[in-house]
């Protein structure tokens, strides 16, 4: 935390629409679009954001139903619930949080594209609750609502969708209403093709998701530390090392 | 309570390097000394330290930077170097030596608000 006044988002208090800016940001309320802070992104135990958020760090106790990034670390601790995808170079998950989604420990080389924020969507009265986020948003339009060129879009963005036998047999009654308000499947290549033209995760038995038992999603997920070669560039401070004890065994 | 005592435990804040563009509501109070474009619809208590742009309902508002919008409030405190543009529908009024208001005023208004709001 930087030394000013970290910004809140108290408990009961709700945000339709996108916060950016400066300095450190708690949210313990519920935020319905994407967050971009240049410090620290906390998402309290009884929050809610349904957006891609992106900070320096990220830890997440409360509910998260979108993508975390983060320039040096996202923690998930065991509170936390994540339906999407985690890139940063170091990511710590603590048993008992819930996540669904793919890891990606590797540093961001350009800032990733967030949600778009429609105002049409956000008028004063009759809000009705947002819709999901379109692929083309997510994929190419900028916070700002500004056209990213294709080729700046970083490598992390594309995903595999998720195996339809993971929704059905998820058995979590909160992360099944996240599923439903699912957008739908974004057009990616799938996860083989991923791990193919990725050939920094150590290795898939690690660093795949399946490491997760999708029954119970109780995950002794622990993310390995990032290929030598893919190390962050040494300006990044290092944060939030991955703990040796919520190692996965290997073998 | 008036705008200019907030004590509210869990006081939303927006610092001053942060902008949300959008819809703000729910039943806590803020302070705003960031930038917030959109809507505001609090239960609660705004203090605009900063710059608030969109229409703005609460029970409470106290406004030290600029806000720019409409106005619905049980209570509205322009304070010394405050400047409000927009019209302004409430109950009690204050406006301190040192602020502006640019807009109509009218208090003589049922007020869409709940509890908490006559006097």
């Amino acid at each position: 935390m930087s030394k000013q006044k970290p910004s809140l988002i108290p408990a009961g208090v709700r945000v339709d629409g996108e916060i950016e800016g400066e300095g450190d940001l708690i949210v313990a309320g519920h935020v319905e679009g994407p967050i971009r802070v240049d410090g620290t992104l906390v998402i309290e135990e009884g929050a809610l954001v349904r957006g891609h958020v992106h900070g320096r760090t990220v830890t997440l106790r409360g509910a998260l139903k979108g993508d975390a990034y983060a320039d040096e670390a996202i923690q998930v601790q065991a509170t936390g619930r994540l339906v999407g995808d985690v890139t940063a170079p170091r990511v710590r998950v603590v048993p008992g949080a819930k996540f669904a989604g793919q890891v990606h420990v590797q540093a961001l080389e350009v800032a990733p594209p967030l949600r778009s924020y429609d105002p049409a969507l956000h008028t004063f009265t009759g809000l009705p609750s947002p819709e999901p986020i379109s692929p083309e948003l997510a994929r190419g339009v900028s916070i700002r609502g500004e056209p990213i060129p294709v080729d700046t879009i970083p490598a992390p963005a594309p995903k595999a969708p998720k195996p339809a036998s993971e929704d059905d047999e998820e058995s979590n009654a909160t992360t099944q209403q996240f599923r439903t308000a699912e957008p739908p499947p974004r057009e990616r290549p799938s996860r083989r093709r991923e791990i193919e033209t990725a050939p920094t995760q150590p290795g898939p038995a690690e660093a795949e998701p399946e490491a997760v038992d999708p029954e119970t999603l109780e995950p002794a997920l622990t993310i390995p530390a990032p290929a030598p070669k893919r190390r962050p560039p040494a300006r990044m401070p290092r944060v939030g090392r991955v703990r040796g004890e919520h190692r996965t065994p290997r073998g | 309570m008036s705008a200019r005592e907030v004590t509210s435990d869990a006081v939303g804040y927006v610092g001053p390097g942060l902008v949300v563009r959008g819809r703000v509501s729910g039943d806590g109070d803020l302070r705003c000394d960031g930038t917030l474009e959109g809507s505001v619809a609090l239960e609660g208590a705004l203090v605009v330290g900063g710059r608030v742009v969109g229409p703005v309902r609460a029970r409470a508002v106290a406004v030290e930077g600029r806000l720019e919008g409409a106005v619905t409030a049980g209570e509205l405190n322009v304070l010394a170097g405050g400047r409000l543009v927009g019209d302004v529908r409430a109950t009690r009024i204050g406006l301190d030596d040192g602020g502006s208001i640019q807009g109509t005023v009218d208090m003589d208004v049922d007020l869409p608000l709940g509890e908490g709001d006559a006097r």
